[in-house]
């Protein structure tokens, strides 16, 4: 055996297999939100299985989620709270960690303002979590500082719902796939990202020999590997190339001339909008009527041509995806994620995907979807749905009177509790921490001490005098590091708990096994602190039946053909139930007469907005914020790979996982490489105007940059790559761009 | 087997070997050359589990191999320390020959199976070859370190010898979800020489052996219709 192997599991003697039980839950990690069945034996996890009623993955799950119990298990699990005390860990009782938390908390109310105190969370908060920290923060404290990690991932797709149809998240779900011929994957690895759904991808394929994939990328990924026409195109232009689609499809009349005059509205915001590099940074977007001649002067500067040019993608390629737009036989779904959203021009990018399918009435028809993929497994139940991002409430948003009464009323609390103004979004909130403004922060389930962008200043920010961190976590992390009070978790399936995917499927699980040692759910976290502040009249559930009442009282704010949500009961027989749920039926095709009882004015009734038309938005090509130039010559580009999961805490301590991809490389391109004299495993320094880091190059492996582009996963704490990365974001959803900053590459 | 078997045996290989190298250059290469690899399963109905592929079996998939090329048997314990829990995907125990390799590259040796001179080892046939995307599940091992030790509990794996009466066949004492091919662990390419069936030309396998997941006997449930009562 080799030395460092210190792996032995214990064995359960399970008699045969008959011996496991087997209950349903969604998978713990990313959007898709799969079915696992969970086998138990002896009160601890031992297997996994896909749920084959799930539609989602009938049966089929990725590595991650076939393993995903052995996160459970880590050794070095939080069991006991702890607190800081001259520099030194001590282990304390639960009980005493809450009083100092709440203690804490109502000091830095009564001697800064309710607004010096914060909350941020995560889309893998379970919908009660993000339920109660809203109930908790905006209604209890009265303060907008709540906000999660899902800014980082899907702000821009839900800017660009809200922009262009007034509702957020999508109006089609996965049965699309099976009525699909073309999939367009805009700037989306979905083989590695969202595997079991790019099996669907695949199995369609299958069956259909003329269904085809196609990959837009600015690497070389196992998806554009799988796909059958991978075109690489080069960072920020993306924006441009949805602009020459749209101009191809409009000189060649391929446009659905009915469809646009009966349900679509043009639409221009303001231009040269902005990064958000700096603290006072401030953008309110305007939008003004437009017109279609309007838009199709506009695209004269988007001809192939031109575009071919600035993007590297080839005129006719360009061509080739706008025929397969405009062929009126050709249903067509595209799928984005990170590449789309972490995109300064995050917003607008979605714009300019649905204004491709409205151009051609591809939208909210079987297999005809354009359809924003999410990343975590609650980012669109417990963010989104349930609204946990400063200027939400469960049912709207803080500015609108009608909104915050309706919250007022449900919460029964008075009107004056709730904050009219929005606050800070997730930089200006570690910007906040960092100047003082605010001084209190309790992190739960996610780890932004990997996460941020330009995180040295985040980081130092965090640690001043006078800053009180609590952070709720299962494992150590860099997070916990800074942490002054460690909370330990109960984790997934150590309780009981929703979360709501990317197709609008909310999914319940009970709870199996027990937590280990104090671990408490973050509910139950909440609810405690809430109560010690005085605020227990809010939680007055009692412990067995808590997450059925959250739930009932969550109901109450969606109910209606809108968004309807489907009783606990029907939650907990299903797997999975998919919203607006009405009248006992799930709505698979918001806004599409056919299918959605919402809709009443017409064929296609986009209810979301006044006047019932989707919003067709003209928006140009911008250049990023930072570009490489002579000093700084690369692209860096970061995210993620199929093994981990956002930051490795849970997937590095999964001994298949870890050892599969046991720590962080930078992917260069061969002709770079051998230019810089690099080659597999040399060691590499990466220096950006923000810091500088040494990690082992791969040349030619699982993800292929093109020249002058480097890529690197950023699940690693032991090479943190985000020290490296811009803080600038889109103006609009104010959500960082991951994916692209100047770097400089040498041999370390 | 004679001289004239072994002949055919080592004719038909070198074949095998010819196509394999052919496919596996076609699809570094060519496109359109990597669909019709798909193509070849293609009518297979995806995700239609629990359907016995076993019947499909062909001749030649049942012919036994060894002593055909010196391979290495594993262990039951190399077996069983290659999954999580009985019944995880496999990981990867074998170096992937090209860095890049492309999404079910894999299948060239798992599509069919067999002696691999190469790595020494025996292909297993793959129990689900129509989902193409293989390293979605089994990922190869790149260190035996880890980076936090784990308290995991192992379900040690089923007991084989559950047959009713003596002699009688065994049940099934697994899931048989993406395992619908028997062949594929206990035919005669099976990784693991104790799991190779005795008989693999009897290819209906489910004629004789059955699933056993449940626990308990029959047990009649109060029939739905209602009973008239007289008395009332």
């Amino acid at each position: 055996m080799l030395p460092g192997v210190t792996f032995e599991a214990n064995h359960i003697e399970a008699a045969s297999a008959e011996d496991i039980s087997w209950n349903k839950a969604p998978c713990r990690f990313c959007g898709v939100g799969c079915g696992v069945l969970v086998g138990v034996a002896h009160g601890k996890a031992v297997a996994v299985k896909g749920d084959p009623n799930s539609p989602v993955n009938k049966g089929l799950c990725c590595v991650k989620g076939y393993h995903s119990i052995q996160s459970i298990y880590g050794k070095d699990r939080l069991t006991k709270a702890k607190i800081k005390r001259d520099g030194v860990w001590v282990e304390v009782e639960m009980e005493d960690a809450l009083n100092l938390v709440a203690s804490k908390m109502k000091e830095t109310i009564e001697e800064h303002g309710k607004d010096s105190v914060s909350m941020y969370g995560s889309g893998q908060w379970t919908i009660p979590d993000g339920y109660v920290a809203s109930k908790f923060m905006k209604g209890g404290i009265g303060t907008n500082n709540l906000e999660a990690n899902a800014r980082l991932c899907m702000a821009s797709a839900v800017t660009g719902f809200l922009t262009s149809f007034g509702l957020d998240e999508p109006m089609g779900c996965y049965d699309d796939i099976n009525y699909a011929d073309t999939f367009i994957l805009w700037g989306n690895n979905m083989a590695e990202m969202h595997p079991v759904l790019f099996s669907r991808l695949l199995d369609r394929r299958l069956n259909d020999p003329n269904v085809k994939i196609i990959d837009l990328a600015t690497r070389t990924t196992r998806t554009s590997d799988a796909s059958d026409k991978s075109l690489l195109f080069k960072p920020q232009t993306d924006l441009a190339i949805a602009n020459a689609i749209c101009y191809e499809l409009v000189r060649t009349g391929r446009v659905d001339k009915t469809f646009i005059q009966k349900h679509v509205a043009f639409n221009k915001g303001k231009t040269d909008i902005g990064y958000g590099l700096e603290d006072d940074f401030s953008f309110k977007d305007k939008a003004s009527p437009s017109n279609w001649d309007e838009f199709v002067s506009f695209l004269a500067d988007y001809t192939p041509e031109k575009v071919e040019r600035l993007s590297g993608v080839k005129a006719e390629d360009l061509r080739y995806l706008a025929g397969l737009f405009g062929d009126r036989n050709n249903n067509i779904v595209s799928f984005w994620c990170m590449g789309a959203n972490q995109h300064t021009r995050g917003t607008w990018m979605n714009n300019l995907i649905y204004n491709i399918h409205l151009l051609v009435g591809k939208i909210s028809k079987p297999g005809n979807s354009p359809f924003s993929l999410t990343g975590q497994p609650s980012a669109c139940g417990t963010v989104r749905e349930v609204g946990t991002l400063t200027h939400k409430l469960p049912k709207g948003v803080v500015m609108n009177e009608e909104h915050r009464k309706k919250a007022a009323s449900i919460w029964k609390v008075p009107l004056e509790n709730i904050s009219p103004k929005p606050t800070h979004h997730t930089m200006s909130m570690f910007r906040a921490l960092d100047r003082g403004d605010i001084k209190f922060m309790w992190i739960q389930v996610t780890n932004p001490m990997i996460t941020l962008p330009k995180l040295t200043r985040y980081r130092e920010g965090a640690q001043k005098d006078n800053r009180f961190i609590v952070v709720s976590d299962i494992y150590p992390t860099p997070t916990t590091d800074i942490a002054d009070v460690i909370l330990p978790s109960a984790m997934w399936i150590e309780r009981e708990g929703m979360f709501g995917n990317s197709e609008r499927r909310t999914q319940h699980w009970d709870q199996l096994i027990d937590p280990p040692g104090d671990a408490m759910s973050d509910t139950l976290q909440i609810m405690e602190v809430a109560k010690k502040m005085g605020l227990g009249h809010l939680f007055p559930w009692p412990e067995e039946s808590h997450i059925k009442d959250i739930w009932e009282e969550y109901s109450l704010f969606h109910a209606g053909p809108k968004h309807g949500m489907a009783p606990y009961e029907i939650l907990k027989e299903r797997s999975g139930v998919r919203w607006p749920f009405y009248n006992g039926k799930e709505t698979k095709w918001r806004y599409n007469r056919e299918y959605d009882p919402a809709a009443k004015t017409a064929e296609f009734d986009f209810y979301g907005k006044d006047n019932h038309k989707a919003s067709l938005w003209i928006r140009p090509y911008e250049k990023p914020p930072e570009e490489p130039d002579q000093k700084f010559p690369f692209w860096l580009n970061t995210g993620r790979v199929i093994e981990h999961w956002h930051s490795g805490s849970m997937t590095r301590r999964i001994p298949t996982l870890h050892r599969a991809v046991p720590h962080a490389y930078v992917e260069i391109h061969p002709k770079d490489a051998e230019n810089l004299g690099l080659q597999n495993n040399s060691k590499v320094k990466l220096t950006t105007r923000r810091g500088e880091i040494v990690l082992p190059a791969v040349i030619d492996g699982r993800g292929r940059p093109t020249r002058g582009q480097v890529f690197v996963p950023f699940f690693d704490e032991n090479y943190k790559i985000n020290e490296l990365t811009l803080d600038a974001f889109c103006p609009i959803s104010k959500q960082p761009d991951y994916k692209k900053c100047a770097v400089r590459i040498e041999l370390a | 087997m004679n001289d004239k078997q072994e002949n055919y045996v080592g004719f038909a290989l070198i074949i095998a070997l010819i196509a394999g190298v052919t496919i596996v250059w076609n699809l570094k290469f060519d496109k359109i050359e990597h669909t019709q690899l798909i193509s070849e399963h293609k009518d297979h109905k995806v995700w239609d589990h629990y359907q016995d592929d076993s019947l499909k079996i062909k001749k030649t998939d049942i012919q036994p191999i060894e002593n055909s090329f010196p391979f290495r048997n594993i262990s039951s314990e190399q077996y069983h320390d290659r999954r999580a829990y009985p019944g995880a995907p496999p990981v990867i125990p074998h170096p992937l020959m090209i860095g890049n390799i492309k999404l079910d590259q894999c299948l060239s040796c798992h599509l069919k199976g067999g002696v691999v001179p190469s790595l020494g080892k025996i292909a297993p046939v793959s129990p689900h070859p129509h989902f193409i995307s293989c390293r979605q599940c089994h990922v190869p091992q790149m260190t035996q370190e880890l980076f936090v030790d784990n308290n995991w509990d192992k379900v040690s794996p089923p007991k084989t010898d559950l047959s009713a009466l003596p002699g009688g066949p065994p049940p099934i004492p697994h899931s048989l979800q993406l395992r619908e091919n028997c062949n594929s662990c206990h035919g005669p390419k099976s990784s693991l020489v104790q799991l190779r069936s005795p008989h693999p030309e009897r290819v209906n396998c489910r004629q004789c052996h059955v699933p056993a997941l449940v626990k308990g006997d029959f047990t009649r449930k109060i029939s739905s219709l209602p009973t008239k009562n007289d008395s009332k």
